[in-house]
């Protein structure tokens, strides 16, 4: 092997290390971006998005409805509350409450399209945001109505069941041309907050003899 | 001062030391004798002293040394004859580990600040740790005056008046001399960063948590020659801003444990791997020939290179191109060999250290 050819075999050689080594390297910022945006955005135990992601989210999409009002897109945001779940941790423990809300977010994210947003807001509360130009109240009701006869009976072992209300954005939200997008947030996570509470009591007060009649609410005690 | 720098190829050391004493006509004041490995070395000593008639020398071993622009394996010669005020001291290291005489001489360079220090050893480990002792001792600023270059071949010694010395080295000290220092790198490091995460001494173990004969051994595929392939693509430290140029880690052995380097490594030291052409060496060369002559002026009495044995192969066939570059741009007798690694003074001229792959020239003027 000739000078040269050693020296440009070295050359090759040298190249080909730092190709590999760039390619692992390129790997692992990857993953490790993932990861990284994983921690900042999700819950660590549902792996559902967090409140932070949502609130993020939510404020994007005010803002692509108010930019687009010609269009006459609207948002749904569903507060949910899971009924009982303060029983499932005082009878069976913490790490099993902590499955349970596992088992919990799993069945949502089946329910939820994927093109729909769910986040755990705090404790055993969700959220759901639905963005559309078909969207009504009674529409999402409809939908809500049947998943939780879904959960009802998939989670009977439990006796656990969910509570939500709805908000419509722009529909309900007065004068929001006016106000500021953090403004018009906790208007819309105010207004499906207290519609999920009195839904709570509605079905604790019709069904105070059945099953449901166990509900009890843990407002505010788990955010 | 006047010099001479002579040389004799004859593969007698007597035959080629009487070829020297011929050429010189008159007797010098001191000798500085650069002797290929290729003779016995138990002849060193008595050849020169009988031949020179004199104890003012010191001799050590080189694979080739530099007579002006030209390679020499044999015996090369640097004769000095002062002139004006010059004069020299000599002070010996037996062993690089003795702290007492590394005291004694640390504290005789605290002392001559202004003279130049020029420190030929022999190749020995413990050569990290002399370099680290002795550029902690020194307490003056700047440290500008001390060079030197570690001698080269199979097993590299010094040799003087009081015997063979194969663990330490010697300082020659020379008194009323202007002089300059230049060093010379050329490489430029290229692709990914790696990290030092095991190493012991001068030996690596693993790089990036894996073991360090893997990446090499993967860079020396399809080629049959071994380490010193390697030399063309040294491991520039990164961490290290210190140094007068980059420091740079020599290859000299890959087993399948662990890359030995020309030098001592740490861990958690940062590299990359870097590459230079010839024609990047000799430019670097020029460009320090040219600083070094601005800043000593135009009369040099002698030029002194220690240039790396590894730069030496990178130069192949131009490898007399560098010292030709000191002497033209010098104008002055150029006397030089090829080191195990050079010794020099840092970029802040606040301690010495151990270089790789550079050329270190220093250019003398009697006062």
């Amino acid at each position: 092997m000739t000078r040269d050819k050693v020296l440009l075999q070295l050359l090759r050689n040298l190249l080909e290390e730092i190709t590999e080594k760039y390619d692992s390297l390129l790997q692992l910022k990857e993953q490790q971006a993932k990861e990284f945006f994983n921690l900042a955005t999700k819950d660590p135990l549902t792996s559902l998005y967090n409140r932070y992601f949502f609130f993020d989210f939510l404020k994007a999409s005010i803002l692509r409805i108010q930019r687009e009002k010609e269009f006459g897109k609207k948002i749904a945001l569903v507060f949910i509350d899971i009924d009982n779940f303060k029983q499932v941790n005082d009878l069976f423990g913490h790490e099993k409450g902590d499955i349970l809300l596992k088992e919990i977010a799993e069945f949502f994210k089946r329910e939820i399209r994927k093109s729909d947003i769910i986040a755990r807001f705090g404790g055993d509360e969700f959220v759901v945001l639905f963005e559309g130009i078909d969207i009504t109240k009674e529409s999402i009701k409809e939908r809500f109505e049947r998943i939780r006869e879904e959960f009802n009976d998939y989670f009977k072992e439990y006796q656990v069941s969910f509570s939500y209300g709805i908000a419509l954005f722009p529909d309900e939200v007065p004068n929001w041309e006016d106000k500021s997008i953090s403004d018009i947030q906790k208007y819309l996570i105010k207004l499906a907050d207290d519609r999920m509470y009195k839904d709570k009591l509605l079905r604790k007060e019709k069904n105070s003899g059945g099953r449901d009649g166990a509900l009890s609410s843990n407002r505010g005690g788990s955010r | 001062m006047k010099t001479s720098v002579v040389s004799s190829t004859s593969p007698t050391l007597i035959l080629a030391l009487e070829e020297i004493r011929e050429k010189l006509k008159k007797e010098p004041d001191f000798l500085i004798l650069a002797v290929s490995d290729k003779y016995p070395e138990e002849y060193v000593i008595p050849s020169i002293e009988r031949t020179f008639k004199t104890e003012n020398f010191i001799a050590f071993n080189a694979l080739d040394a530099f007579k002006d622009s030209s390679l020499v394996q044999g015996v090369t010669v640097c004769a000095l004859y002062f002139t004006n005020s010059g004069d020299f001291s000599l002070k010996e290291v037996q062993d690089y580990r003795d702290k007492k005489s590394l005291k004694d001489i640390i504290s005789f360079i605290n002392e001559k600040k202004n003279w130049i220090h020029l420190f030929i050893g022999s190749t020995n480990e413990s050569v990290d740790s002399f370099v680290n002792y002795l550029s902690e001792g020194l307490k003056y600023r700047p440290i500008n005056n001390v060079i030197g270059g570690l001698a080269s071949g199979e097993k590299p010694k010094v040799f003087t008046k009081n015997g063979i010395i194969d663990r330490g080295g010697i300082f020659l000290s020379l008194k009323n001399f202007s002089f300059q220092i230049g060093i010379a790198l050329g490489f430029k490091p290229y692709g990914v960063t790696y990290t030092i995460t095991k190493a012991k001494n001068r030996k690596i173990y693993e790089i990036d948590e894996k073991p360090a004969p893997l990446l090499f051994k993967k860079l020396l595929k399809g080629i049959e020659e071994r380490e010193k392939i390697l030399w063309f693509i040294p491991l520039y430290i990164l961490d290290d801003k210190e140094g007068y140029v980059a420091t740079i880690r020599t290859p000299a052995k890959l087993t399948d444990e662990y890359l030995e380097v020309h030098g001592e490594v740490k861990e958690g030291t940062r590299f990359k791997l870097s590459f230079a052409f010839p024609e990047d060496l000799l430019e670097e060369s020029k460009r320090v020939a040219k600083e070094v002559k601005e800043k000593i002026g135009s009369i040099v009495d002698l030029i002194i290179n220690f240039s790396c044995t590894a730069r030496q192969f990178l130069l192949d066939d131009k490898s007399e191109k560098e010292p030709e570059i000191y002497s033209s741009v010098l104008n002055s007798h150029l006397f030089g060999f090829f080191t195990c690694g050079e010794i020099g003074p840092d970029r802040g001229l606040k301690k010495v250290k151990l270089y790789n792959e550079t050329s270190l020239i220093v250019a003398l003027r009697e006062k």
